[in-house]
């Protein structure tokens, strides 16, 4: 969004601006499809204009990888065991985590792209497509792989500062 | 309390089954019932073992065909609330253009039943209304309540209780017919515009 037409590595580095945009000047997806997995899975303003009340679905996000990574320009399997852990801290999981899993993740309906999924995360039948608009002529890759495995997820429940105060209170008083 | 369907349709029915329960069902039909039954079976058969799209659950009750959805309800109005809803639906004259909004709705009808004492209302949408249900209530809040507030005890598009109230009033349907269950309301806007630009070129490439 902030370096579409080329590479900009002080910007990746640069915490006050790596994060600083939305989409609102870019609602044509030309600087980023709207496909993207970052735009759909935290789309800030680019919903704007939908019934959609994009707060209801906001979660904090916490990722890390596991493993070494592949070295640059391999790209077979190398069989060592690498991934991501990902974890959401939420409210509601309904509202968000599935919501966002069900609603912007594994259907493209949102962005008035049918069945097309999130190329990093949907798309889980190998047979992915993902639209790039473009003028004159938006392009489409067929074909995308599956691109990751979900090995296991739990719901876990994480009383708030409040709840754990009151816990607390009642050990006292016994 | 909800309308129930009398006769809940059987799972794991062959074909030949339905068949000879439907022959059954018309052994009492009036003869010219009959004959239409046998000639329009002719027709029948050749299509009604592969149907167009699957036929399954849209959430809680309700069925879908392909991303389209049914939802129809029946609910005795509150007092003064036919009248509410009539003024309402003639202020509008058929215009819901905020609906378009929504981006997911097919239709809307809003029936008055049984002398002004009950509503009956049918929609057809895209994929499930539970999920957003929440942003209804946030985005659309004023729009739904002045609708729907018409019916006896509608507890308020922001209330928790609401798509409980919804569950109860609906009648999932019997038998459904859509065009395109493959297409949805934004599919249909994308197909037009794509539709119109061809159009445009071809004119100008025959000109």
């Amino acid at each position: 969004m902030l370096a579409p037409d080329r590479d900009e590595p002080q910007l990746g580095s640069d915490p006050n601006r790596n994060d600083a945009f939305s989409y609102a000047q870019d609602m044509k997806g030309l600087s980023c499809p709207f496909s993207a997995h970052i735009r759909r899975i935290n789309p800030r303003d680019a919903l704007k204009d939908e019934v959609v009340a994009v707060n209801l679905h906001h979660f904090l996000r916490r990722g890390t990888n596991y493993g070494p990574p592949l070295p640059e320009g391999v790209l077979d399997d190398d069989g060592a065991e690498r991934g991501g852990v990902f974890l959401l801290v939420g409210a509601h999981l309904r509202q968000q985590f599935e919501f966002v899993q069900s609603q912007w993740a594994t259907d493209g309906n949102f962005i008035g792209h049918g069945t097309e999924q999130d190329p990093l995360i949907g798309n889980n039948e190998g047979d992915g497509v993902f639209t790039i608009p473009k003028t004159p002529a938006r392009r489409r890759l067929q074909g995308l792989p599956r691109f990751v495995t979900v090995r296991g997820g739990e719901y876990c429940f994480m009383p708030g500062l409040r709840a754990l105060r009151w816990l607390a209170s009642l050990g006292s008083r016994s | 309390m909800a309308t129930q369907t009398l006769t809940k349709p059987q799972q794991n029915q062959t074909f030949e089954g339905k068949l000879q329960r439907l022959r059954q069902a018309f052994a009492d039909a009036p003869q010219y019932a009959k004959t239409a039954l046998e000639n329009s079976l002719k027709e029948l058969t050749s299509f009604g073992s592969t149907p167009r799209a699957r036929v399954e659950s849209a959430g809680r009750t309700g069925i879908r065909q392909g991303t389209v959805s049914e939802l129809l309800f029946i609910a005795p109005f509150a007092p003064g609330g036919a009248a509410r809803l009539r003024a309402l639906l003639e202020l509008r004259g058929g215009s819901f253009e905020d609906t378009d909004r929504v981006g997911t709705v097919h239709d809307m009808r809003f029936v008055f039943l049984d002398n002004d004492t009950k509503l009956l209302f049918a929609t057809a949408y895209d994929g499930e209304w539970d999920p957003y249900i929440d942003d209804f209530a946030t985005k659309i809040t004023d729009q739904m309540d002045v609708l729907f507030s018409a019916c006896e005890g509608w507890p308020g598009i922001r209330s928790p209780k609401v798509k409980d109230w919804i569950v109860e009033h609906q009648i999932p349907a019997a038998g459904w017919y859509v065009a395109h269950p493959d297409l949805t309301v934004r599919d249909i806007h994308r197909l037009k515009n794509i539709g119109k630009a061809v159009d445009e070129f071809l004119d100008k490439v025959g000109s």
